[in-house]
């Protein structure tokens, strides 16, 4: 009966430590938003957004919110944006207007200075993200692969 | 205890033989006839003799547990290693991806490498690691193809396939659909752009695209031109003939009139490419080709579309003006010049530098200027230049020349036909692309050698 009631005992701390890292840890991953950054509105210098680190490349859907990396410099390890395209996808840019699959994507500001282009078959384990002035997205830095996604944002503003 | 032996009636006390509590009563013989039973030393010799096979289970039981506890730990720490090193070599992979979306191509093959030496055993980092237009790979990755997890078949499917394009070879077996669409458009006699929702491989665009627009380019193909260069254009907005490929588009754009196309062909400084470009644009797309002549006309004209002057260019301004700079911030000016394109400021940066500064920029400065000999000097792979196989088509020879980097060469390239060098005259370039005219009388299989400057990177027949 004792052994019974040790190897339940570990069990029941396995249990929670596991809880808690997959259910209690998440809830506190933040990130902040860099002071310089701008490329996408409504996001304020330093203020801390939710992230949901982790997520499965199948679960991210056009209209997630996400904070991806372009590269090793600070000012690109921390960048915001949508994503309006998913692998299969075909972006083009038509009139400054960014389209996927032939429908306009709710982008906020055109495209400046790009004649019309694509389509483009967003390739596979890739992403189409855009942010507001197309800056440090995939118009200016082409499809994202998943391993340059940090994570979802939980909360937009 | 009185100290004489048997008295007190605790058996063995005495140290001899007790029997039926009596001590001594067996000690004389004759005096009782002995019984097996009671022979001397039996039962205790039994109670030993147990007592040892009882310790002999315990100790083999023990041997056995330990031996199962150590191949346990053995097990344990192999596996705890192999997943240590499979999850620094997923960083390492994740990392060589960051660099190169940030344009670090040098350190993305080192931080790729790193991985492959950490799991060697992983498709992904041998694939991540390995240069697929080398000939040397392609057994490596058909035994790959053998050994591979059901899951990384595709991935090395699609490499397969790349490594035969590149070296124009057939295609092997075990491509995944949505690559083999786009191999066969690269290589079909009258290439068109492949329609299925099938996704392919990033790779596989990359190589594809080029090809693809190459042909458009060489048959007049103006569909084709227009998608392929549109597809490149957003696949990798930051391609090294990104000017090229905007000039493409938008002299191909009915929506962009004069003003806005001279803005595009600015962009590209070097006059005589730029008119040989606007050239064949307007042989391509005639209803544009008032425009383009315009445009072409204002460049004549002007000299150089941009003008250079440092009063209006900032960043020349910025140059002139770094002579009382630290090294440091002078460094970073002409890291920021090579950023913009202008590999001319950072060259003026460089040269007035001490030597320790001088040598960090050098392999940035070498790329961004084009100088394939002198990057090589270094002897490292990535830097060595390479050719694709090349292809006789038409009475001309063309191939691309770079390195792993994507360097665009600008080093001379001599091209011998027969032992016989082809005139300078003869000889285009685009970017990394080469096209030579084959004199008239050229065999049916030429001996070609490729040199750039005196090296040799390409030797051999070359069929039509």
């Amino acid at each position: 009966m004792d052994v019974i009631k040790h190897w339940l005992g570990i069990a029941f701390l396995i249990a929670a430590v596991w809880a808690f890292v997959v259910y209690v840890v998440p809830l506190t991953r933040r990130v902040s938003v860099p002071q310089d950054y701008t490329d996408l509105e409504g996001l304020k210098p330093y203020e801390g957004y939710g992230l949901e680190v982790g997520v499965p490349p199948d679960a991210l859907r056009p209209g997630d919110g996400v904070c991806y990396r372009l590269g090793q410099d600070a000012d690109k390890q921390a960048c915001f944006g949508w994503i309006i395209a998913k692998p299969g996808d075909r972006v083009a840019i038509v009139g400054g207007a960014v389209k996927v699959n032939g429908n306009d994507a709710a982008v906020k500001n055109p495209v400046a200075n790009q004649p019309d282009s694509g389509p483009l078959l967003v390739p596979a384990g890739h992403v189409y993200v855009v942010s507001s002035y197309h800056r440090l997205d995939s118009v200016a830095f082409g499809p994202l692969p998943e391993a340059a996604i940090r994570g979802r944002l939980s909360e937009l503003p | 205890m009185n100290g004489k032996p048997g008295v007190s009636g605790k058996p063995g006390v005495s140290g001899k033989p007790v029997m039926n509590g009596k001590p001594g009563a067996t000690s004389k013989p004759g005096v009782s006839k002995p019984s097996a039973a009671s022979k001397p030393g039996t039962l205790a010799d039994e109670a030993m003799s147990r007592l040892r096979l009882g310790n002999w289970l315990s100790l083999s039981w023990g041997a056995v547990q330990l031996i199962a506890a150590g191949v346990l730990i053995v097990i344990g720490v192999g596996f705890t290693w192999s997943g240590i090193q499979r999850w620094r070599a997923g960083n390492a992979l994740d990392h060589a991806t960051v660099l190169r979306l940030g344009g670090n191509r040098s350190a993305a093959q080192m931080s790729a490498r790193d991985a492959r030496d950490l799991m060697p055993s992983l498709p992904a980092t041998v694939l991540a690691a390995s240069d697929l237009a080398s000939a040397e790979i392609t057994t490596d990755l058909d035994l790959l193809a053998q050994r591979c997890p059901v899951a990384d078949r595709a991935a090395v499917g699609a490499a397969r396939g790349i490594n035969a394009v590149l070296l124009g070879k057939p295609l092997p077996d075990g491509i995944p659909d949505a690559d083999l669409a786009w191999f066969k458009a690269a290589t079909a006699d009258k290439p068109k752009l492949p329609t299925g929702e099938d996704q392919p491989f990033a790779a596989t665009l990359t190589v594809t695209l080029p090809r693809l627009l190459a042909a458009a380019w060489r048959t007049g193909d103006r569909a084709l031109l227009s998608d392929s260069a549109g597809a490149l254009v957003l696949l990798q907005p930051r391609h090294p003939q990104r000017n090229e490929l905007q000039l493409v588009l938008a002299a191909l754009d009915a929506k962009w009139d004069k003003a806005k196309l001279l803005q595009v062909a600015k962009a590209i400084t070097d006059a005589p490419r730029r008119e040989a470009l606007l050239g064949r644009l307007a042989a391509i797309a005639p209803d544009r080709a008032e425009v383009i002549a315009s445009v072409a006309a204002a460049g004549t004209v002007a000299g150089r579309l941009d003008t250079g002057a440092s009063a209006n260019d900032p960043l020349a301004l910025r140059v002139k003006n770094a002579a009382g700079r630290s090294p440091a911030e002078r460094e970073t000016l002409a890291r920021h010049c090579l950023e913009r394109g202008r590999a001319e400021l950072a060259r003026q940066l460089h040269d007035a530098l001490p030597q320790e500064f001088q040598a960090r920029l050098r392999v940035a400065l070498l790329s961004a200027e084009g100088r394939l000999i002198q990057l090589a000097e270094d002897q490292k792979p990535e830097h060595q230049p390479r050719v694709s196989a090349p292809v006789n088509d038409l009475g001309l020879l063309s191939f691309h020349l770079s390195n792993r980097l994507g360097t665009i060469p600008t080093d001379p390239v001599v091209v011998r036909v027969d032992g016989v060098p082809v005139a300078p005259a003869d000889i285009n370039r685009q970017g990394t692309l080469v096209v030579a005219t084959l004199p008239p009388k050229t065999g049916v299989a030429p001996m070609i050698q490729i040199l750039l400057g005196t090296r040799s990177v390409f030797s051999g027949e070359v069929k039509p």
